[in-house]
């Protein structure tokens, strides 16, 4: 592969994406989207963030009322992508062996017994979590793993899950008694969280007119590993702007309260900031998004567009939020307006507006 | 996709532009902070000059001078703003939401959309900073110059005695002019007063403001003598036309008398010395035989010539008032002085009315006696005869009897003598009038508002003293004490 020094960094760059090759993995991206706007009416930023954190190989959780279509977009989601796919609903009695798996004893053909391990659901490509926060910690704590790990250790025997391995995990908001809610450790481990709302007036028109029984029409996209792979390639190929970098390392930082380039919202409503973890997630989340949009680079819009769904989960709000009913959305909204893409460039006092 | 469009954009024509204008906009915004610094700073210099140096004159220059530093100032910090290509591209592919294709090399079907988006994009500044930053600079330095402020007071260790040295100058050529002094002493004074101004800018104040005090005494001494002398030039005149008036009353014995008289009186130098040109030359005419018409007609002449100098010398007394050397109360002594010499004689010629033809009994006085000149009856002896009216000094015969008067030195000291012997500044209350308390003394320097006290050794307290009781004399306070 050639190399390609981006004038940004001077780091050697893989090549840049070229028309042909955008066109194609952008196709199969938008077919993949399609796919899940058809499932679930209404919902396009839903769908983009799903389809975002999917394509980026990482975990989403969705967080939503139910009867939004959580579990019809996990499912077309699995549908369209052929791959396998797995749904655990996670109760209070819920097991960490339910989740990895366990040895049971089984009995030989020719006569004995052995221990064998049965795999868990968590053996599967993506794995929809139902109600996540219902589980309690110790099983919670086995998904952890096998999310940031990809692997699971039973018995002191460690096995690979399936590559890719998604976790599209959900959870009520409401009903939050009998409930355990997920550390922030884990929450960390999340690409994304989406935030489902209910669907606009028309969007629940179509519905009603389209959604007999609530079933979900069977999709037609067919996305197979060879061209999922294709996009994985591309997606290492789009360029990430050393600007863009650096916008997406101050915006991270900013989310600190002690940083100096934190807002006012910041600095009164939050008392820990995102991790660096969350500064790879926004940058790959955003080749993504760029790449959707068919493009070989990633911009400043793009980290925009994603950083509300990558940062939401990543903040730990302080009191005062809790008592003037701040929610981590809008500390994020305040913050992106806050924080300038280019900050420091120009000259004091100078702007560049469009006319 | 990317649209058509007649002509390519190149990105570095593009990232070119826009840095230009940058610069552009930074220069502007510097320019107008540092050229309100600058001026600001010309402010500050212009009042220490004017207040401090006493500079009165502000050249534009200095202004254009002052605005041309700020913006060569401006320009050092313009040229220090750094703006690659790669932040360039940056700030133009955030503002048009280009997607990061201006931030890369890598042509694309969109990098043209954007460029040419880019290639409109204005850059603008806030200036309300600067704005207002330059114009207070100019407020200040418009404030500087414009601001009314007094004269530099002079150096601490200079004295100023300009003003006053001109004023006693002007005074002593009034003099001269009107011939209170001689030519000679006026000149003598002048230049006196010329070496002191030059000599106080140089040395300690307080030797040449003793000085200029002596300067002062000597020139109230010329003044007085001076009017005494037009005084007496006016006396003689009044006495000489009321005599000569007089005089055509007289018999032709009489008027012979008076011809001796006057004979007498113009070969008399002291007489003469106090007389003016015209009426010695009617006194020649008078002198030697003469028919009573020439006489009377002689006579004539000579009251009118002896009314001419009563009212010069009248005229020059009011213009030694008007000069600041006289006061009114001694200029209306002095013309009552000359005005007594006239009615004195009119009473003493009424009183003695003889027409010198009869006996002489001898007992009649003042104007018997001197148509009687020539007639020494006995009797009770009135001496050798009528007592010569002298106008001048009773002591003059004896300072004649000494011989030419010696000029005494000039009571001027010379202040390049002195010694420095220190100089202290204190904060002193502005009290022109209050007379000195402890050894200080006010300095009152005419041209500066400020005053500054300075310690004076004892032996300058009398002529501090003098100092203000002349500066604040009362009309009815004596010359001297």
């Amino acid at each position: 592969m050639t190399q390609h020094h981006t004038p940004a960094t001077g780091d050697p760059q893989p090549t840049p994406l070229d028309d042909a090759t955008l066109e194609s993995v952008g196709r199969t991206a938008s077919e993949l989207l399609r796919a899940l706007d058809t499932a679930v009416i209404g919902q396009q930023r839903v769908t983009l963030a799903v389809a975002t954190g999917v394509l980026a190989r990482g975990h989403v959780l969705l967080e939503g009322m139910p009867g939004l279509g959580k579990t019809a977009l996990i499912r077309t989601l699995g549908e369209a992508l052929k791959l396998d796919f797995g749904r655990v609903q996670f109760t209070p009695d819920l097991m960490p062996g339910d989740i990895v798996g366990s040895p049971i004893l089984e009995e030989r053909p020719g006569g004995g017994r052995e221990m064998v391990f049965r795999e868990g659901p968590v053996f599967t490509n993506i794995l929809l979590a139902d109600e996540i926060n219902r589980a309690s910690p110790k099983t919670q704590s086995a998904l952890l793993e096998a999310m940031q790990e990809r692997r699971v250790t039973v018995m002191g025997e460690t096995r690979d899950l399936p590559d890719p391995f998604f976790v599209l995990a959900s959870q009520n908001p409401i009903e939050l008694e009998g409930t355990y809610p997920l550390p922030e450790a884990q929450l960390d481990r999340f690409m994304l969280k989406v935030q489902i709302d209910m669907p606009g007036t028309e969007a629940l028109e179509r519905i009603v007119a389209t959604r007999r029984r609530g079933e979900a029409p069977a999709t037609t996209a067919s996305i197979d590993r060879y061209r999922l792979d294709a996009v994985y390639d591309a997606l290492d190929r789009v360029i990430l702007p050393a600007a863009v970098g650096r916008y997406i390392a101050r915006l991270v930082g900013a989310t600190h309260p002690g940083s100096d380039e934190a807002p006012e919202a910041v600095r009164r409503f939050v008392r820990h900031g995102a991790s660096p973890r969350a500064a790879i997630a926004i940058a790959e989340a955003a080749r993504v998004v760029a790449l959707l949009d068919r493009r070989p680079t990633v911009g400043f819009e793009d980290v925009r567009t994603i950083a509300p769904d990558a940062l939401r989960h990543r903040l730990v709000m302080s009191y005062d939020a809790a008592l003037e009913r701040t929610d981590a959305a809008q500390v994020i909204v305040a913050l992106l307006a806050a924080l300038d893409e280019v900050g420091g460039a120009l000259p004091k006092g100078v702007r560049v507006d469009a006319t | 996709m990317s649209t058509p469009h007649a002509q390519p954009y190149d990105r570095a024509a593009v990232l070119r532009r826009s840095r230009r204008e940058i610069r552009r906009e930074t220069y502007l915004s510097e320019s107008a902070r540092c050229v309100g610094l600058a001026l600001a700073a010309a402010g500050v210099v212009v009042i220490a000059l004017r207040a401090g140096a006493g500079v009165t004159t502000i050249d534009w220059w200095w202004l254009a001078a002052a605005a041309a530093v700020g913006l060569l100032v401006a320009a050092a910090r313009t040229s220090m703003v750094r703006l690659d290509d790669h932040a360039l591209a940056a700030v133009l592919d955030s503002r048009v939401d280009a997607g990061g294709v201006i931030m890369v090399e890598t042509p694309d079907v969109r990098t043209q959309d954007a460029l040419r988006a880019a290639s409109k994009l204005r850059v603008s500044a806030q200036r309300r900073g600067e704005g207002s930053m330059l114009l207070i600079g100019a407020a200040l330095l418009t404030g500087a110059v414009l601001a009314p402020v007094s004269a530099a007071p002079a150096p601490s260790h200079r004295l100023d005695l300009s003003a006053q040295a001109e004023e006693m100058a002007a005074q002593a050529e009034v003099l001269a002019d009107h011939e209170a002094i001689d030519q000679d002493e006026a000149e003598s004074f002048a230049e006196a007063l010329e070496a002191l101004e030059d000599e106080s800018l140089a040395t300690d104040p307080w030797s040449a403001w003793e000085a200029m005090d002596a300067a002062r005494e000597r020139l109230e001494q010329l003044a007085e003598e001076g009017a005494q002398r037009v005084t007496e030039r006016a006396a003689t005149g009044a006495a000489l036309n009321e005599l000569a008036k007089a005089s055509s009353d007289l018999s032709s014995g009489a008027m012979r008398s008076l011809a001796e008289g006057l004979d007498a009186a113009s070969a008399d130098p002291e007489l003469t010395a106090s007389l003016s040109p015209e009426l010695l030359d009617s006194l020649a005419s008078i002198a030697g035989d003469m028919t009573p018409e020439d006489l009377a007609a002689a006579l004539e002449a000579l009251a009118k010539a002896g009314g001419a100098q009563e009212s010069d010398a009248t005229s020059a007394l009011e213009a030694m008032m008007e000069a600041g050397l006289l006061d009114a109360e001694a200029l209306r002594d002095a013309l009552a002085r000359a005005n007594a010499a006239r009615a004195e004689l009119s009473e003493y010629l009424e009183e003695c009315l003889c027409d010198g033809e009869g006996e002489c009994d001898g007992e009649c006085s003042g104007k018997a006696a001197v148509v009687c000149l020539r007639r020494s009856t006995g009797g009770v002896s009135r001496g050798p005869g009528a007592t010569r009216m002298a106008w001048d000094d009773p002591n003059a015969d004896a300072l004649d009897a000494a011989g030419a008067a010696e000029r005494l030195p000039s009571p001027i000291p010379d202040p390049s003598g002195s010694v420095r012997v220190g100089s202290t500044r204190a904060s002193g209350n502005d009290d022109a009038g209050a007379s000195s308390s402890g050894g200080a003394l006010t300095n009152a320097d005419a041209a500066a508002s400020r005053r500054s006290a300075a310690r004076v050794l004892p032996r300058h307290r009398e002529a501090v003293r003098r100092y203000f009781e002349h500066a604040n004399r009362e009309p009815d306070a004596p010359d001297h004490p």
